[in-house]
């Protein structure tokens, strides 16, 4: 394997490497398989889900999964009001992928935008970014989270939005301290003795050099969206009844632990296994891309 | 004890020390045979990536895996070295065979005080019955190392001494249960020019003082010259010279010897430019049968294009060239 | 570390924490929704009850001063009245915070517990068995939401082998008087060991579920400095002079390694005062978190927002505090 990574090493770009070396790992490539999978399930939701997800029927309150007794109908049981939980489950993924892949795009934009201006034009702009920054750090993220959701009331798009105001300081910080160091480099004064506008050097010269951590760290966080949206539905501050979410999911199966365990189970089993696919992937993507991390 | 002076106190043969790496396994030490009379100082020269000091920490038993260590002999103070059990090798470190290394300021723990440093080796090997005592005693040590004002340092970290004076901590810690063999490897590099002699003086002393037999690990023969009685020369894993240290620095019989004294700068030679030797020594891995030194030789023929055994010429000296004599005399 | 320095770095909190309570200021206000109509409720009330509550709450003034009125009634720690519970939101908030405490503590020992052995392992058996079941163990710690973790645990344990009880703090016939506030410690010194046993039992499933995401982060970084730490001269040396291995890894090896272990534990509590909510809610624990959660619903929006407040400022302390033990920990920085 390092063989091949080594022989090549000579031709290829350093993306193309770390591509090469990203296909070469059996478990980033497996945790991206499973996450694409459930993304696939999430958008084709309406032509695969088996049953309507709000579909109330009470003659089938908490009715087991096939193999404990049910029926095909309805692979893994239903819940309290008789709704399909696989169906549930795949509507579900739509809000938790949804929610992660907004939260974490918004957020790299913001804060890539914020990062190169403090750390370029630096100044005002970077006292008010960085005080901002420091603020916001001051608070930990769920209460943060909670807090805003009190005050906007539930719903997807507040959501969002109490994510995104704490997320982008992620994003925000690694720009700023990169741009902070590519602002020295060479490329960077050749652009500026060129006559090259402010607007150009930050985007065009800066940007496509120091995105890589950026996309890297852009993954993990993802899947810390994706558990703090979970955990927000589960508060009963996320999405509102009937949409399913996995995090409320959990919730409504919690009094039912001793008749009906499949309830909570199987959306509490489906978040672990999507964050898990997205931090392995995320693990994979750093070995790949990030030369420092290596030995 | 009767035959001490026949009886070599440390004597190693076939010492093969192995690293894998990606191009195969390097034999980083190949074969290397030497030994170390009592009271006397063996200076080991050779330039970083010679083996050098991965010889004397296969001897202490310090190489770690995936390094591997096998040898024909080596025994130390008529113990067998390799016929010990782990245990009974950690307790002559320290205690009979101690080391010092390059750079005191990565060698001492930073987060630890002088006191915790020196007194804990004395405690491991009951050389002190107490605390109090080991206190006392390290402050001797200190005071024996020319560390001013020791009591009061004593609880000093490491960082808040000048860099000649952690040299000495380092020493002392070394030095602290009284050891009968010293490995001081590199002990001037990182220093200024000016402590560097202080502290090849200070060695010196206390190699009369207590007695102890002193192998000086360099890869600046002008180190060497005035403290060692014989002197080995590594190269590329293997030993390419051995003999008494004036005769070999009077006249090399190898031409890697020959390159370094030419490459020094000292008092005798200022008449004559200095030569740096040419290229670049070989990067560790699997090497070919065939003279080590051979690209960077003034000398190649087509008689070195073989692997070449470390032979004697007399006098107690070794080389490992085919043209030792010519070498030596030319 | 010098005071100056310490009284430099302290005067370099305040502009965070004024701003801190200026956001948690602004969530409350403007919030849509008219706090009077909030707290009256249904019941009926005439103009000039509303007119006068308003008045007594200072929303008739402009924003500028409601604002320094409220950053001046929260240094003397007065945040009005619950709402629920017609008692000062600070009293009602002091009866809850030793529960959280409790469990923040144990949690935090129990972090530290699990995450720092396992780290030194699996950095001194790296790439065994052992090391891969604590890198898979700490994947696992990262991924899994606290609340179902939770459940998971309540499920096995609680319902199914009956070992730990399913929720509360402590059994009614082994309260025992209030000293500290944290039973672990008042039943120790009521001198009742079945009490505290009580507690323990109580508190255990709900620490550990609290620990679980700190100690997989704190695995993995014990794991990786401590690592590079093995590779360190001094450790060569300290194994050069004899000293047993336990000395080697135990002393020199792990006082340095714990550096940034300890550093980032401080900021990692962060993660114990979120997670707190949510294992509170799991637990039935009866802590700052639950009410929290409960007066979100009942939108008792004092209460949130001196909770909020309260536990913005206790993490940027913490943070200041990780700052601290990081130059005592590290000789080098400490001058």
């Amino acid at each position: 394997m390092s063989g091949a990574v080594a022989m090549n090493a000579g031709v290829q770009s350093p993306l193309a490497l770390g591509w090469l070396r990203l296909k070469q790992n059996p478990m980033a490539i497996g945790a991206a398989m499973v996450t694409l999978l459930i993304v696939a399930a999430a958008v084709l939701a309406p032509i695969i889900a088996p049953q309507d997800p709000n579909e109330a029927d009470l003659f089938r309150r908490l009715q087991p999964p096939v193999w404990l007794g049910g029926e095909w109908a309805f692979p893994l049981g239903c819940d309290a009001l008789g709704r399909d939980i696989l169906s549930r489950l795949i509507y579900g993924a739509r809000i938790s992928i949804l929610v992660g892949a907004l939260v974490v795009l918004i957020a790299s934009v913001v804060g890539i935008l914020a990062g190169l201006a403090a750390g370029y034009l630096g100044g005002w702009v970077d006292r008010v970014i960085t005080g901002l920054v420091d603020i916001l750090l001051g608070f930990p993220y769920l209460i943060f989270a909670i807090g805003l959701m009190a005050m906007m009331g539930a719903g997807f798009q507040n959501i969002v939005l109490a994510l995104v105001y704490k997320e982008w300081v992620v994003p925000c910080r690694i720009v700023r301290g990169e741009t902070l160091a590519a602002r020295e480099q060479e490329y960077v004064e050749a652009a500026r003795a060129l006559g090259a506008s402010r607007g150009h050097v930050m985007l065009r010269e800066i940007l496509p050099n120091i995105l890589s951590p950026v996309i890297v760290v852009a993954t993990v966080r993802m899947a810390h969206v994706i558990i703090l949206e979970a955990s927000l539905s589960f508060l009963g501050l996320g999405v509102q009844p009937p949409t399913a979410s996995w995090g409320s999911m959990v919730s409504e199966g919690r009094e039912f632990l001793l008749d009906a365990w499949w309830v909570s189970t199987f959306p509490g089993i489906a978040i672990l296994v999507l964050v898990m696919a997205i931090n392995v992937f995320s693990q994979g993507l750093r070995d790949a891309f990030d030369p420092r991390m290596q030995e | 004890m009767t035959d001490a002076s026949r009886t070599p106190l440390l004597e190693v043969r076939g010492l093969t020390t192995i690293f894998p790496t990606r191009a195969g396994p390097a034999r980083v030490v190949d074969d290397v045979s030497f030994h170390v009379d009592e009271g006397e100082c063996l200076g080991v020269v050779g330039e970083s990536g010679s083996g050098k000091s991965i010889t004397f920490l296969s001897v202490l038993g310090l190489v770690r895996p995936p390094g591997k260590v096998s040898a024909e002999r080596m025994m130390f103070a008529g113990q067998d070295l390799l016929a010990l059990g782990e245990r009974a090798r950690r307790a002559i470190r320290g205690r009979d065979i101690a080391i010092t290394m390059q750079d005191a300021l990565t060698a001492l723990n930073p987060a630890l005080t002088v006191a915790t440093q020196i007194t804990e080796v004395m405690l491991a090997h009951d050389r002190a019955g107490s605390m109090d005592e080991a206190r006392a005693a390290a402050v001797e040590m200190m005071r024996l190392v020319g560390i001013p004002a020791a009591a009061k340092r004593l609880d000093d970290y490491p960082h808040q001494f000048s860099g000649g004076m952690r040299q000495r901590i380092m020493i002392a810690t070394a030095l602290a249960c009284r050891p009968r063999l010293l490995i001081a490897d590199e002990p001037t590099t990182a220093l200024d020019v000016t402590i560097q002699a202080q502290v090849l003086e200070l060695i010196a002393e206390l190699r009369r003082e207590l007695r102890m037999s002193v192998v000086l690990i360099t890869h600046d023969l002008g180190v060497v010259v005035e403290q060692a009685d014989r002197i080995m020369v590594m190269y590329a894993g293997q030993v390419v010279e051995e003999g008494a240290a004036r005769e070999v620095i009077e006249d090399a019989a190898h031409p890697y010897t020959a390159g370094l004294l030419a490459s020094m700068p000292s008092l005798d030679t200022l008449d004559r430019p200095i030569h740096p030797i040419r290229g670049q020594a070989p990067m560790p891995g699997p090497m070919p049968p065939l003279c080590r030194f051979l690209d960077r030789c003034e000398r190649t023929t087509e008689a070195c294009r073989k692997s070449v055994p470390l032979q004697p010429i007399g006098g107690g000296r070794a080389s490992r060239c085919v043209w030792a004599e010519e070498v030596a005399h030319g | 570390m010098r005071l100056g320095k310490f009284v430099e770095r302290f005067i370099g909190l305040i502009p965070v924490l004024f701003g801190v309570s200026v956001i948690v200021f602004l969530m409350i206000t403007l919030t849509p929704g008219d706090p009077v109509e909030i707290m009256l409720g249904d019941a009926r009330s005439s103009p000039e009850q509303e007119a006068a509550l308003r008045r007594d709450m200072g929303l008739d003034r402009p924003i500028h001063e409601r604002f320094f009125l409220f950053i001046a009634n929260a240094l003397r720690g007065e945040f009005g009245l619950s709402f629920f519970h017609r008692r000062p939101v600070i009293d009602v908030i002091g009866e809850r915070l030793p529960a959280t405490i409790e469990l923040t503590l144990v949690a935090l020992v129990v972090a530290l517990a699990i995450a720092i052995p396992l780290g030194v392992i699996a950095a001194v058996k790296r790439n065994s068995w052992l090391d891969r079941v604590a890198t898979v163990g700490s994947l696992f710690g990262v991924s899994m939401p606290g609340f179902w973790f939770g459940i998971l645990l309540i499920l096995l344990f609680s319902v199914k082998l009956g070992w730990f009880p399913v929720s509360g703090r402590i059994g009614f016939s082994a309260e025992v008087r209030s000293v500290t506030g944290l039973l672990l410690i008042d039943t120790l010194i009521a001198g009742r060991l079945d009490s505290f046993w009580q507690a323990l039992r109580h508190i255990s499933l709900p620490a550990l579920t609290l620990a679980l995401p700190m100690a997989a982060v704190l695995m993995r970084v014990t794991r990786s400095s401590m690592i590079e730490v093995l590779r360190a001269d001094y450790v060569l040396f300290a194994e050069a002079k004899g000293l047993a291995k336990a000395r080697v890894i135990g002393l020199h090896a792990l006082k340095n390694a714990l550096i940034p272990t300890v550093t980032v534990a401080a900021l990692e509590t962060g993660s114990l005062l979120g997670g707190n909510m949510i294992v509170e809610t799991v637990f039935g624990w009866p802590g700052l978190g639950r009410l929290v959660v409960e007066a979100i619903f009942s939108r008792n929006y004092p209460l949130v927002q001196a909770a909020v407040l309260l536990y913005a400022v206790t993490y940027v302390l913490l943070n200041f505090l990780a700052d601290l033990i990081y130059t005592w920990l590290n000789p080098k920085v400490r001058l």
